[in-house]
């Protein structure tokens, strides 16, 4: 069915639309903040973050399940950039990276993505690849906080839900816990910023040093 | 009041089956299961993982259901979404490692078109065979570890094909009814009740509407790559057609009322309502290949001299296309005309033995089928077939 169909080159008109427009910003702030030089674009996508990495020199690895994602990924990248790209699920990072590999992995809209276990998983393999002090950035859509709030999010975001949805195939989902799934694997919460809804938030946290059966 | 529960779930998730139905991705312990207990993986589309906990009533077995996107089993195997990722992500946050002393997954047969057993052994050191490809023969199954040829072939009977008819029929009818609602509400009653006897027609006479599928020959004009949900020869859809316009004929001399713009104006609608739904009837049936127009009609080819008989062509393949001759050690392909372009038998051949070949002789690489999965949905043929401009085919598969 056309429906399922995967289609990646629409998926950035979609989750521009579904932003109302934002989601450059959110790429923007993150490529600001990221420190480098080596990082991990985790979900890259088509590399848009990875690509703002990179032209601020960074050493970049976009990592992204889809193939056929980082064939158009590959496609947008400026020759001459230190871009690389992997195939691999968010739970398969310990099989393609040496533990200590990175100073910051970035990931946006990608946790929202998984499952509760997953996501434990993978910030532990996170935890894993990054070297002392290494910095996480999570930007991602989060439930927002009061019943209040919720209800708006939810009126707000249907209707450019489904007309998202019905003309690219592409949705995202709110995620819970974050803050505390990000504490649980071992990292210290630098840095919250979240627009007026509530309901986007982008994450700075920080690798502590593991603990026993926290992160290892 | 669990039943009840289950059986409404079981009404609205059939009669919307068009969308995802996602469950939560996790472990589930069936009966009382032990450390050498079977395990089982599914994907997360609701409807299957209650079908399978029925059909595994009275067993004890470990079921992992796999992040597919809540799509089913062969619809996100073919489209990329089913594969060893999935797999290996299920393998890894559902803790099953902890509960059994073995590491032998039984996955449904249909998966075999995106899951790459060799991926999975080498990143979680689990070694995957295919069970069955019904959920009903699981208890069989589990009972001889033997997998008999009907376990192996995906068959299209009279409930699995009026379950595609209400997968057409309540959408066709809900959406028209609601507009019709607004502003003619004395015609919804007859028009849902044509957009269901007309599905129900469709598929409960399939078998009878045509003899087997029929795909473009070499003459099709080249405008029907255009129709790219069709069936060219159009036949079935034309004889479900002409039955509903004769019958509404017959009513109106029983009736002794004949009224030509009703007749016409009914006769334009069925029609509309035929062609919504046998829009996509190579992914609502198990008998098309994923593409109808000639340019994506792809043929296996077999590389003899490569294959050593391991036969796991034989074993995937859900139309019993394949015999292997076991003195010689080779497979063979006995009925290459059943084949429907799964390509699960080139993902799986463990010497890269088969191949898809386009009508215009090109042969693609399997690297790329077992890459993008095989599907060849819109533009992933572009890059694997020279016919760019007609790569623009729908094919997954809804009813497995």
């Amino acid at each position: 069915m056309r429906i399922l169909e995967s289609a990646p080159e629409r998926y950035d008109f979609g989750i521009r639309l579904l932003s109302l427009g934002r989601i450059n910003s959110v790429y923007g702030r993150v490529s600001q903040l990221a420190r480098g030089p080596d990082t991990l674009d985790l979900g890259c996508g088509t590399g848009n973050l990875a690509r703002r990495l990179a032209a601020r020199g960074h050493r970049v690895t976009g990592v992204d399940l889809s193939p056929e994602m980082l064939d158009v990924a590959r496609l947008k990248a400026p020759p001459g950039a230190a871009l690389n790209w992997v195939q691999a699920g968010a739970v398969e990072l310990v099989d393609c990276f040496p533990p200590a590999s990175f100073d910051t992995i970035a990931s946006v809209l990608m946790f929202s993505e998984l499952s509760p276990a997953e996501r434990a998983e993978t910030l532990r393999q996170c935890h894993r690849l990054l070297r002392a002090g290494g910095q996480l950035l999570i930007a991602d859509e989060v439930r927002a906080g009061t019943f209040g709030r919720r209800a708006l999010q939810t009126m707000l975001r249907a209707p450019l839900a489904a007309i998202t949805y019905a003309l690219t195939q592409t949705s995202t989902h709110a995620v819970r816990g974050l803050e505390e799934e990000i504490a649980a694997a071992g990292f210290s919460l630098l840095r919250r910023e979240s627009n007026r809804l509530g309901d986007f938030t982008l994450l700075e946290a920080e690798r502590k040093e593991a603990r026993d059966g926290v992160g290892a | 009041m669990a039943w009840v529960r289950d059986a409404f779930s079981e009404v609205v998730e059939t009669c919307l089956r068009v969308l995802p139905w996602p469950t939560l991705p996790r472990l589930i312990r069936v009966g009382h299961p032990g450390r050498d207990a079977p395990v089982l993986l599914t994907c997360n589309y609701d409807l299957t993982v209650r079908r399978v906990l029925r059909a595994l009533r009275g067993q004890n077995a470990f079921l992992l259901v796999a992040p597919t996107r809540g799509i089913n089993v062969w619809c996100s195997a073919a489209g990329g979404m089913f594969t060893a990722h999935q797999v290996i992500s299920i393998l890894r946050t559902s803790g099953i490692e902890r509960e059994v002393d073995h590491r032998r997954l039984i996955l449904p047969q249909l998966s075999a078109t995106g899951v790459e057993r060799k991926l999975v052994q080498e990143r979680t050191g689990w070694h995957a065979v295919f069970g069955p490809v019904e959920a009903r023969d699981l208890p069989a199954y589990l009972a001889t570890n033997h997998k008999t040829n009907e376990m192996r072939h995906v068959r299209f009977p009279l409930l699995r094909r009026l379950e595609m008819a209400v997968t057409w029929a309540f959408p066709v009818s809900a959406i028209g009814g609601v507009i019709l609602a607004l502003g003619w509400p004395r015609l919804v009653l007859p028009f849902v009740a044509m957009a269901w006897t007309i599905a129900v027609a469709l598929f409960g006479f399939f078998p009878w509407l045509g003899g087997r599928a029929e795909h473009g020959a070499r003459e099709t004009p080249g405008w029907t790559r255009y129709l790219v949900f069709f069936d060219p020869s159009i036949r079935r859809l034309l004889v479900v057609w002409l039955a509903f316009v004769a019958g509404l004929c017959g009513f109106e001399y029983w009736k002794d009322a004949w009224n030509i713009h009703a007749l016409i104006g009914w006769g334009l609608a069925s029609l509309f309502i035929v062609l919504l739904v046998g829009m996509d009837l190579a992914g609502s049936t198990p008998l098309y290949k994923s593409g109808l127009h000639e340019d994506r009609l792809l043929h296996i080819e077999l590389d003899s001299d490569a294959c050593q008989g391991r036969a796991m062509c034989w074993e995937v393949c859900p139309k019993n296309c394949y015999v292997i001759d076991t003195e010689r050690h080779k497979a063979l392909i006995a009925l290459p005309d059943a084949c429907v372009q799964c390509g699960a038998c080139v993902v799986q051949c463990p010497e890269d033995a088969l191949a898809f070949v386009t009508p215009s002789g090109q042969r693609i690489p399997i690297e790329t089928i077992r890459k993008y999965k095989l599907n060849l949905l819109g533009r992933r043929a572009i890059a694997v077939t020279p016919q760019a401009d007609a790569a623009h085919s729908g094919g997954s598969r809804r009813e497995a």
